[in-house]
């Protein structure tokens, strides 16, 4: 029996592209909207003919701003979706959306169509900081959204924040946390704003044009503010930036920090399936003449060694609080982390920043704060070896 | 007739403070006598190495014959002799000024005199060099030559009144400056019928010739077929051509009395060239040497490693290849618990031991960890032997030392009066002892006596700063002295790291150590966990410092699905760090182990 996978699909349209974006997404596309969709139909069914009607447990319509899709063109492609593929009953089908794109009509078209988490990018309550970014909605504006989709009968809501944006204070970070906490989401997501070279905001640090970024003292402070609130308000941390009500957790990343089987659609979407990793084309253009003849658009990344696998499947599973599953690793490559990694575990583990509990392999709150370092030791113990078999 | 002959030679060299246009009169005075065509001129001729172009300064000494017709109508043999510009060098310029009559003194004029313009005269005066001023850059809006031309006379007391006024840059005035060469420099004087006497002031190995020597003819002659005797070393070789440099190879049927030129005499090893000696006739000896020979003796050493183990037989080439060209450079093969297989290499001072390591890098494109650097330590036993340490991790246990001696040295430093006590003080603090001090005119020599251990330091560059540029300085070693020293060790995470260790005087242990410690902590990097510092002498911790847990470094988001991308990021986080050591548990900055060294105290 082939194992059940996780669909992605990529919807590449924004309103306004925010100044610390560097996602495949397009502001000024939205006339062609229709026509993207039908491409990524046909995408579907072309992926579905070359790898079988696969069971999907999960899927995930990200972006870019997927709530800019009417509610037909949402029932359009989650229709073609099942139609191309085995989706479970109880399937995890998470749409993402900016505050600043929803309409009643549009949340309720999204729940009829299947739709039964909705993940709201919402960075931050306060306008200021929001307009500092480039975002195009108000905390009112998310405050309405949030309202709206419970009244449309979405009852798995997660609110996007991030943290240490440019001038931003603790207080202030406190505050944000606090509101998106008195909205009582299922889950909240926390990430701490990474400066992508190319972006706006990162060329505007560099020239002085914004607030400077807060200082890893101010950063270190936001981080233990949200480890307190999180805390008090009951939601678990299960990954670096990802917290929930228990039971909550989104089922479908936890797919891609587990290293388990996904297929990604649309334009610039990446693929992990039958140990091959693919990756669509992210120009516009050049994505939908490929999905429109009908082809599958692949572009293979080539084999990955083993090497490369073992070490990703740590590289993803340690951002999770529970770790990596160290039997299933071991079943996956013939052995455990432990001997493939001898010194770096001994020493982390000597040193109180990795645990081994039972079948998981994980990272103490400590390790995880310094996970990089962790990982980049691990790859220096594997480059101190002579490779196997050469 | 001999006079005749040697009455249209020139022998000179250039002298400049940095950026003043030296090379560029050099280029230009090449280039009006034919020895370049313009459009060959791509770049400075006589800076020819990246790293003397780099640094402005002039690390071999050159010599380029040229010949120039003057308005008397005579055709006269010039040659140029470019000479190093460093306190490190001071005994290869000393023998490349030994070999000229004259020094054309470049002087800005947007700039005015300076302070190695003043160090440069003070050189050549001692050589009883004429000493032609040129005021450069005089097409440049700022340029003020009649003020210039005032300075030089009141700070140096030269007459300026007939300097050429020049732009090496655009080429005007040149041959003003060829004509004060011929008109005002003395021709070489000398006994073309004396037995052969050669002042050897460079040498360099080609692949093809050996080892070639860079001659003055001081009397006498030599020619093909000649057997020569090197007069220090008592070798001897047979002469398979002479000739002139310009700076391709002109084979000639002799050098005479008074001729700057080559001999190329089939030596395998250019350790037999030594700069200084006097090349003389097997068969007609010269009755003495030249004065002023010294030999080139390693002052400095430090150990240096390749930070990829796998580099060993690489570096151990590139060594040999510089060594081949540089008879100053010695090595030989090292342990060290840290930092594994390498070389213990000397220098004749920091400078050398600098370019040495920046052409290893370069050049042979290797990576390099070079250790504190050391002078050699004689080490009385309590047995009675004499041991000689230039690497603090031989040093024999304290119970087995009876007492140790250290290499001292004669320093003068010259400097303008305003400076003096700045200097004084500087001096004080190296350990100095005073000897004199002696006035010439408005400026003041300092002799001391100094541990070399101390001029290694950061000695150039205190004795630059406190006089703003303005003292030089030169030294000489004359000795060992008994010195009360320890060893100081440094423990990185409670291990001894070898390669950090050095021998100091005791009354400085503490100090150092402390600034060491600190020094160290600031230069390595935050790591997973907390890592003490400590400095110790014979087992006690005198010092103590702690480089902080790094508290952060984690990606917050995955980037969907892109897998690889993350993996890059890691990949090139690990790169970044490939120039750290990892010792026991902690990963040091190859840099770590040099920057120690600069250390305010």
């Amino acid at each position: 029996m082939q194992e059940a996978i996780s669909l992605y699909v990529h919807i590449p349209l924004c309103v306004k592209k925010c100044a610390y974006c560097d996602f495949a997404s397009f502001a000024g596309r939205l006339s062609q909207r229709a026509r993207y969709v039908e491409a990524v139909c046909r995408e579907l069914r072309a992926q579905a003919a070359f790898f079988g009607r696969r069971r999907v447990r999960t899927v995930f319509l990200g972006g870019g701003t997927p709530t800019l899709l009417t509610g037909a063109q949402v029932q359009r492609l989650l229709d073609a979706a099942r139609a191309a593929f085995d989706i479970a009953p109880d399937a995890e089908i998470t749409m993402e959306g900016n505050p600043g794109t929803l309409t009643m009509d549009n949340l309720r078209a999204y729940r009829a169509a299947g739709v039964n988490r909705l993940s709201l990018g919402v960075q931050s309550f306060d306008d200021g900081l929001l307009a500092a970014v480039g975002r195009i909605h108000t905390a009112a504006q998310a405050k309405e959204a949030v309202r709206m989709a419970r009244s449309a009968g979405f009852d798995n809501l997660n609110l996007d924040l991030m943290y240490g944006l440019p001038g931003q204070q603790p207080a202030q970070w406190a505050r944000t946390l606090g509101e998106a906490i008195a909205l009582a989401p299922e889950h909240l997501s926390c990430y701490s704003l990474i400066l992508e070279e190319g972006t706006p905001l990162h060329d505007a640090v560099l020239a002085g044009a914004c607030a400077p970024l807060p200082d890893e003292d101010a950063l270190l402070k936001m981080d233990d503010i949200t480890a307190a609130h999180m805390g008090e308000a009951g939601y678990a941390q299960y990954e670096v930036s990802n917290y929930a009500r228990p039971g909550r957790a989104c089922r479908h990343n936890l797919v891609y920090w587990a290293c388990l089987p996904y297929l990604g659609v649309g334009l610039g979407a990446h693929s992990d399936l039958d140990g091959r990793r693919f990756y669509n084309p992210d120009d516009w253009e050049a994505y939908l003449r490929v999905a429109e003849s009908g082809e599958t658009a692949r572009e293979a990344e080539g084999e990955q060694s083993r090497e490369a696998r073992m070490f990703e499947r740590m590289m993803m599973g340690l951002r999770m609080v529970r770790g990596v599953d160290a039997a299933r690793f071991a079943r996956d490559f013939g052995a455990a982390p432990e001997a493939v990694w001898p010194e770096t575990i001994a020493r982390m583990t000597r040193g109180g920043l990795m645990a081994r509990e039972h079948d998981r392999l994980r990272l103490t709150p400590r390790g995880m704060q310094v996970m990089n370092a962790v990982l980049v030791a691990m790859m220096e113990e594997t480059d101190s070896k002579p490779q196997f078999g050469g | 007739m001999a006079n005749e002959r040697m009455e249209k030679i020139r022998n000179f060299c250039i002298i400049a403070h940095i950026d003043h246009g030296k090379s560029t009169l050099a280029d230009r005075l090449l280039e009006k006598t034919g020895v370049y065509e313009k459009r060959e001129m791509v770049e400075q001729i006589l800076d020819s190495m990246e790293l003397e172009r780099e640094r402005g300064i002039t690390i071999k000494s050159k010599a380029v014959h040229m010949h120039y017709k003057a308005r008397d109508g005579q055709t006269y043999a010039l040659n140029l002799i470019d000479t190093p510009g460093h306190v490190d060098f001071t005994y290869e310029v000393s023998r490349a000024l030994a070999a000229c009559e004259g020094a054309l003194l470049v002087v800005d004029a947007t700039q005015g005199v300076e302070a190695q313009t003043l160090a440069n005269v003070y050189m050549a005066l001692e050589h009883n060099l004429e000493i032609i001023p040129v005021i450069n850059k005089i097409d440049l809006p700022s340029a003020r030559p009649d003020e210039v031309r005032a300075e030089i006379e009141e700070i140096i007391g030269l007459d300026a009144s007939e300097a050429p006024r020049i732009s090496a840059k655009v080429g005007l005035g040149i041959d003003d400056v060829f004509e004060s060469v011929v008109t005002m420099m003395p021709a070489p004087t000398g006994d073309e019928q004396a037995p052969l006497q050669a002042l050897v002031f460079d040498s360099f190995y080609d692949n093809y010739r050996g080892a070639i020597c860079f001659v003055r003819i001081v009397s006498g002659s030599v020619r093909p077929g000649m057997r020569i005797r090197m007069m220090n070393t008592g070798a001897c070789f047979d002469v398979v051509e002479v000739g002139f440099r310009s700076p391709g190879y002109a084979p000639a049927d002799a050098l005479r009395a008074g001729d700057v030129g080559y001999i190329a005499a089939s030596i395998k090893d250019i350790h037999d060239t030594r700069v200084g000696d006097t090349i003389t006739d097997d068969a007609n000896p010269a009755a003495q040497m030249l004065p002023g020979y010294r030999q080139a003796t390693p002052m400095v050493f430090c150990g240096i490693y390749p930070v990829d183990g796998a580099d060993y037989e690489n570096l151990k080439e590139a060594l040999e290849k510089l060594r081949l060209n540089d008879a100053s450079l010695s090595f030989e093969p090292e342990t060290s618990q840290a930092l594994g297989y390498g070389f213990r290499c000397g220098f004749l001072g920091l400078l050398h031991m600098e370019i040495i390591t920046m052409r290893l890098e370069r050049e042979f494109d290797l990576d390099l960890i070079t250790t504190a650097p050391s002078v050699v330590y004689k080490v009385h036993r309590t047995d009675g032997s004499v041991l000689d340490v230039d690497n603090p991790s031989n040093l024999p246990p304290a119970s087995e030392i009876e007492f140790m001696e250290e290499p001292y040295v004669k320093a003068s430093i010259h400097t303008p009066q305003e400076y003096v006590g700045a200097l004084m003080e500087t001096c004080q603090n190296k350990r100095g002892i005073f000897k004199d001090m002696v006035y010439e005119g408005n400026r003041v020599c300092l002799h001391y006596e100094m541990p070399l251990s101390e001029i290694i330091f950061d000695f150039f560059d205190q004795i630059k700063s406190r006089s703003r540029g303005y003292a030089s300085y030169d030294y000489e070693f004359f000795g060992y002295q008994q010195s009360d020293l320890v060893k100081l060790d440094m423990l990185l995470n409670g291990d001894v790291c070898d390669a950090l260790s050095m021998i100091v005087h005791k009354d400085r242990a503490y100090a150092r150590g402390r600034s060491m410690a600190e020094k160290l902590k600031d230069v390595i990097p935050r790591q997973m966990f907390e890592i003490p510092i400590q400095a110790a002498i014979g087992g006690k911790v005198i010092a103590r410092e702690t480089v902080k847990a790094m508290r952060k470094d984690v990606l917050a988001k995955c980037y969907g699905g892109d897998i690889t991308r993350k993996r890059k990021l890691l990949e090139k986080q690990k790169e970044g760090k490939k120039r750290m050591r990892q010792l026991g548990s902690v990963q040091v900055p190859s840099e770590a182990f040099m920057a120690v060294l600069k250390m305010d105290e």
